[in-house]
């Protein structure tokens, strides 16, 4: 509230006084003054009439008039009773019989005129009449003593407002007055009138003390204001000084900031601070920054119109990282991508100045905001680069190591694929590797074309790609995706090859086969070469099952063997003879691989050796020993032809006419004498290519025979499009073809067909002279089995075909 | 004084119609009270013997054989007229209180006691006391 000033305080008060004063005096305390007369006078009046008509009572019984003439005496010396009467009742009237004072003339009195009197009135009654008595007293009585009472008052309240004014004038002149004027001078000197004289003229002590004070007051003011004045004179020099050190200081602020918003501008680089009570970024920074965001260097942006920049995928984490760097003050740097234009995303490296423990969290967080994108994206490029494989674009072993570690460490549970391309060395030495590139190219867009996006796919190395899939999916879902990886690499045309490519997939799942890499990637890898066992040419899918590793090793090391082997010569062919029994002599034989002083069935090694390229390598050994056995034959056996097995790789992947011509030559030896065998497997997977490969070796002479016939799958069709020169019939119907009706009549088709074709017939397995005489009487006049000769190394073979030329009943 | 012709006529009226006689007594000397008018003592209209001596009237009480005669002597044949006259008197200052007598004894016990006293008795006094009227 204001201060008011202390005159109308004063003037409240006392107005306020003088108002209940007055009112006190003037109005209530006089009603109050003539109630209590009245009621005085009319307590006065009762007790006369009282008395008075007890002495009419006893006057009228008693006939005693004394006390009448008592009361007539009291009233007589009575002022208050003006007038008084009695009155008798009579025939029902009242009539009056006595008054006072005599002749007052009571009965003539109108009743105006009563009304000028209090009057009080009281019956009384004898044994003989009765009546009543009235006692009155003029009002103008009553106001005459309510005069004479209240003159005092009157008095009294003139006497008390003499006392107040004196009292107000004595206030006013004494204290208000000198009050007002130190006040005023006061103000004066407040406001720096230090001239001016102070006077007041008073008689109050205090007052006077007060004016002293003033004086006092103006004189210290007069000296402080003079020595102000020389602080102040020295104060100006100083700032004057202080100025221009200052001016120095802004301009190489000045230059500072110049040089900041360079540098700023320089690494892209915005400063932001935080209001933490608006929730709103301020940004500072190069101008080409801020446009960059949409603003400028005044633009103050709420938090959450930043947040609606951030990309979706990293906005939870910003704001949890940010949360934690207010409230906790932990530290903040955050890679982060803002929008920049709409749908465009840029990256930016987000720090915050570490608030101390203990700090106001209240005041403004500090930060700053780079423009991390080139960079960034120059990172991911490296690290794509680091984590790919150049060639298909899939992830590299880099990758698919942190992969298979990740899934581990957040999924605990999946499946581990590797998956190779069959015989791709083949396609790589045959097509050369700009194919052998293409193949690995559609193979890497088939993977990711039907693997999800989810799960990691890597080239480890070679034709050999990875597959971490987590969670781990269950057999049939892995089977699904190896169809449609078969079928979907299958119908690719656009490679230059004439066969399918077919794949091998090994799957393992972890924990169940392992939790490290090694041993889940060894368990996957067993799983894919027991697949390439059973592929029989085309693709195959095996899941790893314990104990199928040990086979695994154990085909590995035949591997390893057979390569030693074949390094130190140990392979060797041995020679089968054929019977004919037109020409009533060994006119060919059978080379077959033999290894001498190891107990591996021959069976097991080729079968090794055609799960990888080892078979192209013992391939061709078995042909550079059939020509060199060609070429140390003596010259009475020039005509013997060699018959030499050719595996399905071997034929498709190896140049086989390039390979004949060059031992041929190497040896000197017609191909011409060279045959070979090859089974309906070969044909059967590409009819059209094997056709062509058969055109060539046919070109340079070398007769064809199609081995094991019966048990595969070959059309009538196929063999006369092959021109096939020779059918090599199965064992399995060549036994016991003396007893077995079956398998007679099947020979006997067989026969009939080849004749036909124009295709001669070799039968296999022949070991009993029945056998022989029934094959003879079906015209199948070429034959090989124990029955003739064992197969027998070279060396042997000179001595037999020396010795048996004509004899053809006597066997080996 | 018509009025007064009246009252007197009346008075003589009544003292003849009056089975017996009424004396006024006084013990005051016959040459004070002889020039007094009876009617106007005893309606109280004359306080005062002629020797200034405040009159004391004895007027006769209810109980009175001569109550009524009284009031018919004086006051227009009405005993209690007579009452009311004096209670007015009374009241009003304007009269002594009168004494009432019950008989003649009493009054002349208030004559020896008052010489001031005027009674109304129905015998002759003793000599000793005046009377200043006899009615009948």
């Amino acid at each position: 509230m204001a201060p008011r000033s202390i005159v109308s305080k004063l003037g409240v008060s006392v107005t306020l006084g003088a108002v209940f004063t007055i009112a006190l005096l003037l109005v209530v305390v006089p009603i109050q003054q003539r109630k209590l007369l009245r009621e005085n006078l009319i307590s006065e009046l009762e007790s006369i009439a009282s008395a008075l008509s007890i002495s009419v009572q006893f006057a009228i019984e008693q006939e005693n008039l004394g006390l009448l003439a008592q009361v007539n005496s009291f009233m007589s010396g009575n002022s208050d009773v003006t007038i008084a009467g009695i009155y008798l009742i009579e025939g029902g009237a009242s009539s009056l019989i006595a008054e006072f004072p005599p002749n007052v003339g009571l009965d003539n009195l109108s009743k105006d005129q009563l009304a000028d009197y209090l009057l009080v009135s009281l019956p009384f009654s004898t044994s003989t009449t009765s009546g009543r008595v009235l006692v009155g007293s003029a009002r103008a009585n009553l106001e005459e003593s309510v005069r004479r009472v209240q003159i005092p008052l009157y008095v009294a309240f003139a006497g008390l407002a003499i006392v107040f004014g004196l009292i107000f004038v004595s206030l006013s002149r004494g204290v208000v007055t000198p009050m007002m004027a130190s006040a005023r001078i006061a103000s004066r000197l407040g406001s720096g009138d230090l001239d001016m004289d102070i006077d007041i003229r008073t008689d109050n002590r205090e007052v006077q003390v007060l004016s002293s004070s003033l004086v006092e007051l103006r004189d210290n003011l007069s000296a402080a204001k003079a020595e102000n004045e020389s602080l102040l004179k020295n104060l100006e020099d100083t700032v004057e000084a202080r100025t221009g050190e200052l001016n120095t200081a802004l301009a190489e602020l000045k230059e500072s900031f110049q040089r900041l918003g360079a540098v700023l501008s320089s690494t892209n680089s915005l400063i932001w601070s935080f209001d933490r009570i608006r929730d709103e970024f301020h940004f500072t920074g190069a101008t080409s920054d801020l446009s960059l965001f949409g603003l400028d260097s005044q633009a103050n942006v709420a938090l959450k119109n930043i947040l609606q920049r951030v990309h979706p995928e990293s906005r939870d984490i910003l704001i949890e990282r940010f949360t934690a760097f207010l409230i906790e003050g932990s530290e903040l740097e955050q890679h982060v991508q803002l929008e920049t234009t709409p749908g465009q995303y840029r990256w930016f490296l987000l720090t915050g100045v570490p608030i101390p423990i203990g700090t106001d969290r209240s005041e403004l967080a500090l930060g700053s905001l780079v423009d991390m994108d080139e960079r960034f994206r120059q990172e991911q490029r490296i690290w794509e680069m680091a984590h790919s494989d150049e060639l298909t674009g899939t992830g590299n072993r880099t990758q698919f190591t942190q992969a298979f570690h990740e899934a581990v460490r957040r999924e605990k549970s999946g499946t581990l694929m590797l998956v190779d391309i069959n015989d791709f060395k083949l396609i790589n030495d045959t097509k050369g590797h700009l194919t052998g590139d293409k193949v690995l190219i559609a193979f890497a867009e088939e993977l990711k074309l039907r693997i999800p996006r989810a799960y990691t796919i890597a080239r480890l190395g070679g034709d050999e790609f990875g597959i971490v899939i987590s969670p781990a999916l269950d057999d049939e879902s892995l089977a699904s995706v190896f169809k449609e990886l078969q079928h979907g690499i299958a119908k690719r045309s656009d490679l230059g090859l004439e066969v399918p490519v077919s794949i091998s997939l090994g799957a393992a799942s972890f924990p169940e086969n392992g939790m490290d890499l090694e041993t889940v990637m060894q368990a996957a890898d067993t799983a894919m070469y027991q697949a390439k066992r059973e592929k029989l040419g085309g693709s195959a899918f095996s899941l790893f099952h314990p104990g199928m590793d040990a086979e695994r090793l154990t085909r590995s090391a035949l591997r390893s063997r057979i390569e030693t082997a074949l390094h130190n010569n140990e392979l060797e062919l041995w020679y089968q003879p054929i019977w004919s029994s037109t020409q009533q002599g060994f006119l060919s034989v059978e080379a077959l691989l033999r290894w001498p002083g190891d107990a591996t069935p021959i069976q097991t090694v080729i079968d090794t050796a055609e799960e990888s390229e080892l078979i192209l390598r013992v391939g061709e050994f078995v042909i550079e020993s059939a020509f060199q056995m060609l070429a140390a034959l003596p010259s009475y056996a020039n005509d013997l032809l060699v018959s030499v097995n050719i595996s399905p790789v071997q034929f498709h992947y190896q140049d086989l006419v390039e390979l004949i011509e060059k031992y041929s030559s190497l040896n000197r030896v017609d191909p011409s004498r060279l045959l070979i065998e090859i089974t309906e497997r070969t044909f059967i997977e590409n009819s059209e290519l094997a056709q062509s490969i058969l055109r060539r070796l046919k070109a340079i002479g070398v007769q064809v025979a199609i081995d094991d016939f019966g048990t595969g799958y070959s059309s009538l069709n196929s063999l006369h499009q092959l021109d096939i020169d020779w059918i090599k019939i199965d064992r399995a119907f060549v036994t016991d073809i003396n007893t077995d009706t079956q398998s007679y009549q099947i020979v006997n088709a067989l026969v009939k067909m080849s004749e036909a074709l124009g295709i001669g017939l070799i039968a296999e397995g022949v070991e009993t002279q029945a056998e022989r005489e029934v094959l003879e009487r079906l015209d199948v006049t070429r034959q090989q089995g124990y029955l003739f000769a064992r197969p027998m190394p070279v060396n042997k073979l000179l001595a037999f075909m020396v010795e048996k030329s004509h004899s053809p009943t006597v066997a080996v | 004084m018509p009025w007064l012709v009246l009252a007197m006529a009346l008075i003589c009226v009544d003292v003849t119609a009056a089975a017996a006689d009424l004396f006024v007594v006084t013990a005051q000397p016959s040459q004070l009270s002889t020039s007094l008018d009876i009617q106007e003592i005893m309606t109280g209209r004359t306080r005062k013997w002629p020797d200034g001596t405040p009159i004391v009237v004895a007027l006769p009480s209810k109980e009175s054989p001569y109550f009524e005669d009284a009031g018919k002597a004086w006051f227009d044949g009405s005993a209690s007229a007579m009452q009311r006259h004096w209670l007015r008197l009374v009241f009003s200052g304007r009269a002594n209180v009168p004494i009432y007598t019950k008989s003649d004894e009493e009054a002349i016990a208030i004559l020896e006691a008052n010489p001031a006293a005027i009674v109304v008795m129905g015998i002759e006094p003793p000599p000793t006391f005046n009377v200043m009227a006899r009615l009948n």
